[in-house]
């Protein structure tokens, strides 16, 4: 009799403990706010920011942003969420279930995807109820994180394209300067080839190449009808340049040379010249701090100068049981105040104009990048996101490696696109 | 006599009640797994066959609809998937045989050679190390300028960029896949082999055989089961391969689609295209897939004699 009731109690107990742990996961998760219903004047409302982390220097800055925001709010409390692993696959279960962050950074490249899906809090009312300048923010980020006329977020930082150039082996070819056109650029090439070195090196991707696209006045994309529209014959003539310079060796994957990204091969001394992000910078700092090499404005063709914009919002789920708490502290952190600590970290580049002139004063290598926004396109295809990008890249893939015309490798890319859509 | 009935009586009966007391405890000892199992494996399995007869997403959950076999029917059409199926193919054609042929031969060397110890460990390492480190190892091993092709510089062959190349992407995933793996159907196989009994090659002795007739005749046919259980096991895990293409292709099946797995590929269309109906249709293809397999193979290598 007593072995059993020990048995029992021996089951009972694991049970209890197995689903306590169940119980306390399901609270875990649901938390971050449940405090105000029970009334208005709820002492302290906790936000979650959900966020990824490039550094822990990244984390330290935001950390820091963050306890500038509560000593002027005190009755809002912030915890920070870093997301490792893939943000957007972690991300999607969260908004999915209602528990995601309340506030929390977005890609501009997918940010189409999340908006139109209603997982994001529309922010104009509150953008007019809290009197926020968004005519500082330059229009192409802005733009990024709208949707069929609506803000669904506010860009916290931006990075475009600039051409990164070696000094001593332009030097060694004999050229004097960095070319500012791609004819100058042709030239420049020849005589790197000349002398055995690889003139440039980027990767058979569109978030690098749309540029020559826009240039000669193709485009892949059209904003109206959130169409692809790859067929368009003026589409040719950019990507043809593009497919050109990569036969005639002016353009090397830096897969070729033995790196994941342009980056490393630049950094080895391996390519003169690199089309690459502001991340380089801090790059080049780490691996490779003694090569000299200069930073000027992505070189125009045909008498245009289109770049392409990467810019993070911080948008706000439409889960957030806290929606005016969450505006604010999203206001605070794409306001001024939290934007001049972006500057001075030298992170990233602010996204508000009246904040650039005291970043560049003090980071004066990020002036091309600064300017290139300008003329800059958001990175991003409308709801087409991922699908768009992989048929086009995987196209122009196939015209470089199996030598294919322009025309199939977009007749390829818009084929592609609609097999994978058709449902 | 009136005694001894009721004592029988009252003896069977408290039996009987412990032995439904006894499962009863058993399932209560079971309970917390079999919760964990059905809340976390179960459940989310029939949910998935429910949502793969739905255009789905997590995110838009008002257009979600019911769209019956589409995504199946989608799914023989769609030129992305059936190549990554292919890839998918060619790959398991790849691995399982040399995998399996090779984890035996090391399996009988190791057995019969001197510090067995060393050698079991050495080859069993690389399946407890982690598959993306030794993805990037390999990546170093393969660069145009790698270990690789330094080593056939040495006969003046000039070797491919392996990971960039649309011909020898694939192959070089396949044997790194075999170099992780072959360890631990290593040991499998020597399991099997303690259990050969002696008498038998003894007795094969007495008539004359020796070397190679003993393994083929002897150590080969009684390892039957043993390969049955290497072979499901390496199919099933090299059709769901896709830690090695992820880290190999950065995530994207390239180059040209040339390491497109079909886990890949249901990976992209899942979480990056958010496409979770169709995504589930493609696991439930592959279950279908390795199912049959498995079945055939049951059928032609283990069947009890």
């Amino acid at each position: 009799m007593k072995g059993r009731i020990k048995k029992y109690f021996g089951a009972a107990s694991i049970l209890l403990v197995s689903s306590g742990a169940v119980i306390g996961c399901g609270q875990g998760n649901t938390s971050g706010g449940n405090h105000t219903a029970n009334s208005d004047k709820a002492k302290t409302v906790t936000l979650k920011l959900g966020m990824w982390s490039s550094s822990p220097a990244e984390k330290q800055l935001v950390e820091k942003q963050v306890k500038a925001f509560e000593k002027k709010n005190p009755n809002i409390k912030v915890t920070l969420e870093v997301i490792t692993g893939d943000y957007l696959q972690a991300l999607q279960p969260m908004l999915a279930s209602h528990t995601a962050p309340d506030i929390f950074y977005v890609d501009s490249s997918y940010a189409p995807t999340l908006e139109a899906s209603g997982a994001l809090m529309p922010l104009d009312k509150y953008i007019k109820q809290d009197h926020v300048n968004t005519s500082d923010f330059s229009p192409a980020l802005l733009k990024a994180f709208q949707w069929k006329g609506v803000t669904y977020g506010l860009p916290k930082d931006m990075n475009t394209m600039a051409l990164e150039y070696n000094k001593s082996m332009l030097a060694k070819a004999g050229i004097q300067s960095p070319p500012k056109t791609w004819n100058e650029f042709e030239q420049d090439a020849a005589k790197l080839k000349a002398k055995g070195m690889t003139p440039l090196s980027m990767p058979i991707d569109v978030a690098r190449y749309y540029p020559f696209v826009k240039d000669f006045g193709g485009s892949y994309y059209d904003v109206n009808s959130n169409k692809a529209t790859f067929t368009e014959k003026a589409n040719v003539p950019g990507l043809k340049f593009f497919i050109d310079n990569f036969k005639q060796k002016n353009f090397v994957q830096p897969k070729d040379l033995g790196g994941d990204w342009a980056g490393i091969p630049f950094a080895q001394g391996k390519v003169a010249m690199v089309l690459e992000g502001a991340w380089l910078i801090p790059f080049m700092q780490q691996t490779a701090p003694k090569l000299d090499y200069g930073v000027a404005d992505l070189p125009s063709a045909n008498g245009q100068d289109f770049n392409m914009t990467y810019t993070v919002s911080y948008s706000m789920a439409k889960s957030t049981q806290h929606p005016a708490q969450a505006a604010k502290l999203l206001f605070y952190l794409t306001g001024p105040e939290a934007l001049k600590m972006t500057a001075e970290s030298g992170l990233a580049i602010p996204s508000r104009t009246s904040v650039q002139g005291e970043f560049l004063k003090k980071y004066p290598n990020y002036k091309a990048f600064v300017d290139g926004v300008k003329h800059a396109v958001p990175y991003q295809f409308g709801t087409l996101g991922q699908e768009f990008v992989d048929a086009i890249n995987k196209a122009t893939e196939a015209g470089i490696l199996q030598n294919q015309s322009p025309t199939d490798v977009l007749s390829q890319a818009n084929q592609t696109l609609m097999s994978q859509q058709a449902q | 006599m009136n005694g001894v009935h009721t004592h029988t009586v009252v003896a069977h009966h408290s039996s009987r009640r412990s032995s439904v007391d006894q499962a009863l405890a058993g399932y209560l000892f079971v309970l917390p797994a079999l919760t964990a199992l059905v809340v976390f494996l179960v459940g989310p399995i029939l949910y998935a066959f429910y949502i793969s007869f739905q255009q789905f997403s997590f995110l838009d959950e008002q257009s979600n609809r019911f769209v019956g076999l589409a995504n199946y029917v989608h799914l023989f059409h769609d030129p992305v998937f059936l190549r990554a199926l292919w890839n998918t193919t060619l790959y398991s054609l790849g691995v399982v045989p040399v995998q399996t042929a090779l984890a035996l031969f090391l399996a009988i060397i190791v057995n019969r050679v001197q510090g067995k110890t060393f050698f079991r460990v050495a080859y069993y390492l690389p399946t407890v190390t982690s598959t993306v480190a030794v993805s990037v190892m390999f990546v170093f091993l393969f660069q145009p300028r790698g270990l690789v092709n330094q080593f056939l510089a040495l006969f003046g062959v000039q070797g491919p960029n392996y990971f960039n190349s649309p011909t020898f992407a694939l192959p070089a995933i396949m044997v790194m896949a075999i170099w992780s793996t072959v360890g631990q159907f290593m040991i499998i196989y020597l399991a099997g082999l303690q259990d050969i009994p002696d008498e038998l090659y003894e007795a094969a002795a007495i008539d004359g055989a020796s070397g190679w007739k003993l393994t083929r005749h002897i150590t080969i046919p009684m390892l039957r089961r043993t390969t049955f259980l290497v072979i499901v096991m390496s199919l099933i895990g090299t059709f769901q391969v896709f830690d090695q293409a992820y880290v190999v292709s950065g995530g994207t099946g390239g180059p040209l689609n040339a390491t497109l797995t079909v886990i890949l590929d249901l990976f992209i269309k899942g979480f990056k295209d958010m496409q979770m109906g169709y995504a589930s249709a493609m696991a439930f293809v592959l279950f279908a897939i390795i199912m049959i397999l498995t079945l055939i193979q049951h059928y032609l290598v283990g069947r009890e004699d």
